[in-house]
């Protein structure tokens, strides 16, 4: 049976991973060792890594799994697998007489996760490094190490660290002794800079076609019943949701939050409204905002009726976005307030 | 084309000429019943109809009702509406093809008539979707047409404060659509335009109103439409329920078709609407995912 989980991808004892870019042997290594990690915990699984876009060749990726599985135990050795997937959409190296996962399966995992991980427009991955460690602020969460805040923003190492490097210049970050971090306090200028005034973040419009236009409130229930793990409720009512109060008595129009970047999938918008066509201008009203959540984590949650809905920081950018400074002012100054009442 | 005319004057025109003891026997299908049904959001328009079809019920009353019916509405002064396509004189011998329908223009009115319908058979509709019946009055003979899946129409039907009733849009649209299960050849009277691309445009039509109404749900439509095949054709219920989008999505990929469909719901149902050829492809899609595709899912 398969199972997806939010980073891999399980069939039957393989537990499977996709990589983009891994141009290093330092990096390579890294994961060698991460998979060993794992299969320590989970003795009765197999690993496979899968690199994609990767500049290493097939000789040199095999020369590092043999040297790898020399240091490791004989057992241990052989449950380690690698595989590179190239820019064609090939596999031009894989261990086809070990692993029997079909490649069909595979290349749509490996889509999937290109969508979230894969190239995004410059500054998205500081930002979704921003926006997580804003998070545990608000959640009073434990502070991050710098893998960890890799692996849930999926942005590179050097990435994660020049962005702590810029928080702590801003004097923005508290360092524990274990080199762990978290924001000192909600990092209200450098985020409205990054995340609202920035153009990293990119949004797709929508508009009815029909002259019958549906409202935000029908097209969010009938999101709810495609029952989408990837697509979550922003914006007004996602904002409702963390902040009741929020000044404004209907959403100017539904924002939705995909979990991915601009490649990703958007043919549930056909089966949300077949009349929602896609807009040029960004200055006519849209019917439904796209907005994309590059990142390896969604921190999506339901509500009690089964709505998936974006974070807070999602729905306040939305918020920003859609010009509803004076709301967004407002929720912002109660995200904190809440966060000092806990 | 007949100017626009109040759903709400015609009902009260039609019921106060009727026998009292026939009302509850009439159920009015069509645009009138559209009309009626819409009013609130037809309510400065009125409908443009020039035919009020009464379909006479339940069937083994049909013969005694409608002679009674037709009979009263002419003693009153209702006039008989000759075309061409009849002989002036119709008795016991004539054809029933050459038969007339009971077509009635109310008297020193000449904007619409009335059509006396009849109730689905079971039995004689086995075969056709289209039956006629002879039926003798004190003014001669004329024939009583009845089609096989306006039986649906007798579920639930809304009561007016006429006392007749007029068909809820649902049953119209799935008996439209069960009766054209593909882009048909027959045309309507001397015109070129095909009765199925009007009789599915007008499918279209109900969905485009019930999405003006915004407290209308289409969503609601598959379960009733159920109910009804259960109730009224429950042998061929799968089969049916399979099937009644075949027509639909013919008309969406024939381009000359569909553009007969927009063309005649911009003439009735949707006047004053002037919806384009987009516009209503795209209330036939919202249609398809939110009532056809949910339905066929209901049988499989």
């Amino acid at each position: 049976m398969n199972k997806r989980l939010a980073s891999d991808f399980i069939w039957q004892k393989w537990s499977v991973s996709v990589k983009s870019g891994i141009f290093t042997v330092r990096d390579l290594r890294s994961i060698l060792v991460s998979m060993a990690y794992a299969l320590k915990l989970e003795p009765e699984k197999q690993c496979l890594c899968i690199l994609v876009a990767s500049k290493l060749t097939p000789a040199r990726l095999e020369a590092e799994l043999y040297a790898f599985q020399g240091i490791v135990s004989p057992e241990m050795a052989g449950r380690i697998y690698l595989a590179l997937f190239d820019q064609s959409e090939e596999f031009i190296y894989f261990p086809e007489h070990e692993c029997a996962i079909p490649q069909n399966e595979l290349k749509a995992f490996i889509h999937e996760q290109a969508a979230i991980t894969g190239k995004r427009s410059p500054g998205a991955s500081r930002i979704a490094v921003l926006n997580l460690l804003t998070l545990q602020w608000l959640n009073r969460g434990e502070p991050q190490t710098t893998e960890a805040l890799r692996q849930e923003s999926g942005a590179s190492y050097p990435t994660v660290f020049n962005t702590i490097k810029r928080l702590e210049a801003e004097n923005l970050i508290i360092r524990q002794s274990d080199r762990r971090v978290s924001l000192k306090r909600f990092p209200e200028s450098l985020w409205k800079r990054w995340v609202v005034d920035g153009e990293a973040r990119k949004s797709i419009r929508f508009s009815d076609l029909s002259g019958q236009p549906r409202t935000p409130g029908d097209l969010a229930k009938r999101l709810e019943k495609l029952d989408l793990e990837n697509v979550a409720v922003g914006g007004v009512i996602g904002a409702k949701y963390y902040y009741p109060k929020l000044d404004i008595t209907g959403s100017p129009h539904l924002d939705l939050v995909v979990h991915g970047g601009m490649k990703s999938n958007l043919d549930f918008i056909r089966k949300l409204d077949p009349a929602l066509g896609k807009m040029d201008s960004l200055v006519e009203p849209a019917d439904v905002v796209v907005h994309f959540l590059p990142r390896a984590e969604s921190c999506f949650i339901r509500d009690s009726s089964g709505l998936l809905l974006a974070d807070p920081i999602e729905c306040l950018a939305n918020l920003y976005e859609g010009g509803l400074d004076y709301q967004a002012d407002d929720m912002l100054l109660a995200l904190i307030a809440n966060r000092e009442q806990r | 084309m007949s100017e626009n005319l109040s759903p709400e004057k015609i009902l009260e025109r039609v019921a106060n000429g009727l026998p009292p003891d026939s009302r509850k026997n009439i159920i009015v299908i069509g645009s009138l019943a559209a009309g009626h049904y819409f009013s609130r959001v037809l309510s400065h328009s009125g409908v443009r109809t020039k035919d009020v079809d009464c379909m006479i019920w339940p069937h083994a009353s049909v013969k005694v009702l409608a002679r009674e019916v037709a009979e009263e509405l002419i003693d009153h002064g209702w006039k008989l509406k000759n075309t061409k396509a009849y002989p002036p004189s119709y008795d016991e011998n004539t054809a029933i093809e050459q038969l007339p329908m009971v077509r009635l223009h109310p008297a020193g009115e000449s904007e619409w008539f009335l059509e006396l319908l009849n109730s689905p058979n079971a039995e004689l509709m086995q075969e056709n979707m289209r039956y006629m019946e002879k039926l003798k009055t004190k003014y001669g003979y004329f024939a009583l047409c009845g089609f096989k899946y306006l039986s649906l129409v007798e579920v639930e039907p809304i009561q007016t404060e006429y006392e007749i009733s007029v068909a809820r849009p649902q049953m119209m649209a799935l008996a439209n659509l069960l009766h054209h299960p593909k882009i048909g050849k027959e045309k309507i009277g001397a015109t070129n335009v095909r009765r199925s691309n009007k009789d599915l445009g007008r499918v279209l039509a109900l969905a485009y109103l019930m999405n003006e109404a915004k407290d209308e749900d289409l969503r609601l439509w598959p379960q009733e439409w159920l109910g009804a095949l259960q109730a009224k054709f429950p042998i061929e219920m799968r089969e049916l329920a399979l099937r009644a989008g075949d027509g639909l999505r013919e008309l969406l990929v024939k381009e000359y078709d569909f553009g007969q469909a927009v063309k005649t719901c911009n003439e009735g149902l949707l006047a004053n609407y002037r919806v384009s050829a987009r516009q209503l492809r795209l209330t036939a899609e919202r249609l398809m995912a939110d009532v056809v595709e949910p339905f066929e899912e209901l049988v499989r």
